[in-house]
């Protein structure tokens, strides 16, 4: 039986393995690949689709159970939350939320 | 190992941690991930082990005798067949047909006429024609890299017979250097690649070591002959054009026989031959190295000619002036010359190879060019004499026509081993290794065989082959009947 907890164990292994780690295989994230672009730019549904990719069981959930929350800088009236060079991305499964790094 | 086999073991081992395993099936990456790192690992492994694995005399693996294959320089390239075609013109009307126009047999392969020719009204012309097609593509050197390469395409059940390469914008034609031997520095040429026996690379040179390095956008075009290889000519009838320009050409009929049958004259110029078969490959493997197409000692004159013409040849034997002396005997006419014997597959192909021989040979070292002497070949059925006990539970005629069919697949006419000269006759110990190792009756403790042969020299010119005659088995049910053995 597979738990929640299990689930959210998978994507913090994904979330803490840059790619190339495990010889032969494309397994992990390259979320430093992000800090060199735009704030904008970031792509969540890339993030989501390539953990899809690595973590089979995740293309079973639906929508409203696997989600990606980004907070940017500045809220949509270009007021400041927080640090405007920072993007908080949470990843919530189940409702669990998972932060990674901002 | 492979991965599935792997894959196997993982999930059998895995079957006493029912919660692993529940999650390794579901692709859980946090079991996963290292458990197919490590098999990833081992696979890689195990094929490192398996290549590693030491052949020190015989060369036995298909990759090794590719390998070494590839190292000769040996490509799979096949030669056309070349036959005459009787041209009928039942028209009122004198018809042109200029060289290079397609016909197609009636089994839908593609043939070429070889040279132009009027067939005037009411009349049967005879001309040359090649089963081969040519397809023109022109490429563009993507980047400026010393030793380029240009992947050949390949076409659908079709070899490459040969290809010609014209640098586009000087029209100057690129000449082709083997493993670009011989080459100076900055001189156009190309060589020719291959790294799985399938496909074919042009490969250009580097401007500092050797030959010219092809330069980013330069255009070249690559004209390439596909053929068919070996066909059967009994079954060639008629054929048709494969497109019609006028008129007058619907009342043409293509024969590949004369249509009056006047006369039995065989149209086969040139029987058409495959790339070399992986058995043929380890016949080749087994010869040293050579070079380039530059033979030098006798034994390279004779993996010259096994490289080209062993897929055309039923036996094929090559010997110089020292052999043939000390076989027949000492003349002055010897001197300087090469003898050579051969069997065509084909007979009506005789002729031609003869003639091709000759031309390679000369092409090989200049100093036999027109001192190829061909000998008559006689043929000579080997005796050999296979005695033995069989364990009482074994029917005796059927482990004796077993045996038959084995030794005639590997050592009858037509065999590759049969194909060369046996000087000593064949190697009874290879022949019994052959015998043990495909009849199962010989496996047990009681059952026993020898093979006896001839031990006289062979001349060069006699074909050593056996025949159903040749073959004498003396088997006899084994005297140890009673004792209860199973094998000790």
């Amino acid at each position: 039986m597979i738990t929640t907890d299990d689930v959210v164990a998978m994507v913090s292994h994904w979330l803490s393995t840059p790619k190339n780690a495990y010889f032969g295989q494309n397994y992990g994230q390259d979320l430093k690949r992000e800090l060199l672009k735009n704030t904008n730019d970031f792509n969540a549904d890339r993030l989501i689709a390539e953990m899809k990719k690595d973590i089979p069981i995740l293309a079973t959930l639906s929508d409203n159970q696997l989600g990606i929350v980004v907070q940017h800088g500045v809220d949509e009236h270009g007021v400041a939350v927080g640090s405007f060079e920072r993007v908080r991305v949470v990843i919530q499964v189940f409702g669990v939320p998972i932060p990674i790094s901002e | 190992m492979t991965k599935d086999e792997l894959n196997q073991i993982i999930s059998a081992s895995l079957s006493h941690y029912p919660t692993v395993a529940n999650r390794w099936h579901n692709g859980d990456p946090t079991v996963g991930a290292m458990l197919s790192a490590m098999r990833d690992m081992l696979v890689a492994v195990s094929d490192d082990v398996a290549q590693s694995v030491l052949e020190p005399f015989v060369k036995s693996k298909p990759k090794t005798i590719m390998a070494d294959a590839i190292n000769k320089g040996i490509l799979p390239i096949a030669s056309p067949c070349q036959h005459f075609v009787w041209i009928k013109n039942t028209g009122n009307f004198a018809v042109n047909l200029s060289a290079g126009r397609a016909l197609q047999d009636n089994l839908g392969r593609q043939w070429r006429l070889l040279s132009s020719v009027n067939i005037p009204p009411q009349t049967t012309q005879k001309i040359l024609c090649e089963q081969s097609f040519l397809v023109s593509n022109e490429f563009v050197v993507g980047v400026s890299l010393p030793f380029y390469e240009h992947a050949i395409q390949t076409e659908n059940d079709s070899h490459i017979a040969m290809l010609t390469l014209v640098q586009s914008h000087t029209g100057q034609l690129v000449r082709y250097a083997p493993k670009l031997m011989n080459v100076g520095k900055g001189e156009l040429c190309f060589s020719l690649s291959s790294t799985d026996f399938k496909t074919l690379n042009l490969v250009f040179g580097d401007d500092d070591r050797v030959g010219r390095m092809a330069q980013a956008g330069e255009r070249y075009r690559l004209d390439v002959v596909y053929c068919d290889g070996f066909i059967d000519t009994n079954e060639l009838k008629q054929a048709v054009l494969s497109e019609l320009y006028d008129e007058p050409e619907r009342s043409l009929s293509f024969y590949f026989f004369e249509p009056s049958r006047e006369s039995a004259e065989s149209g086969l110029v040139r029987q058409g031959a495959n790339p070399p078969t992986l058995s043929h490959l380890r016949l080749l493997a087994s010869y040293p190295m050579a070079y380039d197409d530059n033979a030098v000692f006798l034994g390279n004159f004779d993996m010259l000619l096994r490289k080209h013409f062993g897929e055309r040849a039923n036996y094929l034997a090559v010997w110089n002036e020292a052999v043939h002396e000390r076989h027949y005997g000492a003349s002055l006419d010897n001197i300087n010359h090469l003898n050579v014997c051969v069997v065509a597959k084909t007979p009506a192909d005789q002729a031609s190879l003869e003639k091709q021989i000759a031309e390679r040979i000369g092409l090989a070292d200049n100093l036999f060019l027109g001192r190829v002497r061909f000998m008559t070949v006689s043929p000579k059925p080997y005796p050999i004499i296979i005695q033995g006990n069989l364990s009482g539970i074994h029917d005796l005629d059927e482990i004796k026509s077993k045996i038959t069919g084995l030794l005639l697949t590997h050592y009858g006419k037509g065999s590759l081993i049969a194909s060369r000269a046996n000087p000593d006759g064949f190697n009874r110990q290879e022949m019994a290794r052959l015998i043990y190792d495909n009849v199962p009756a010989f496996s047990d403790r009681i059952s026993d065989f020898v093979v006896i042969g001839g031990n006289d020299r062979q001349k060069p010119h006699e074909w050593v082959y056996l025949d159903p005659a040749s073959i004498s088995i003396e088997l006899n049910r084994s005297a140890d009947g009673g004792t209860a053995m199973w094998g000790l």
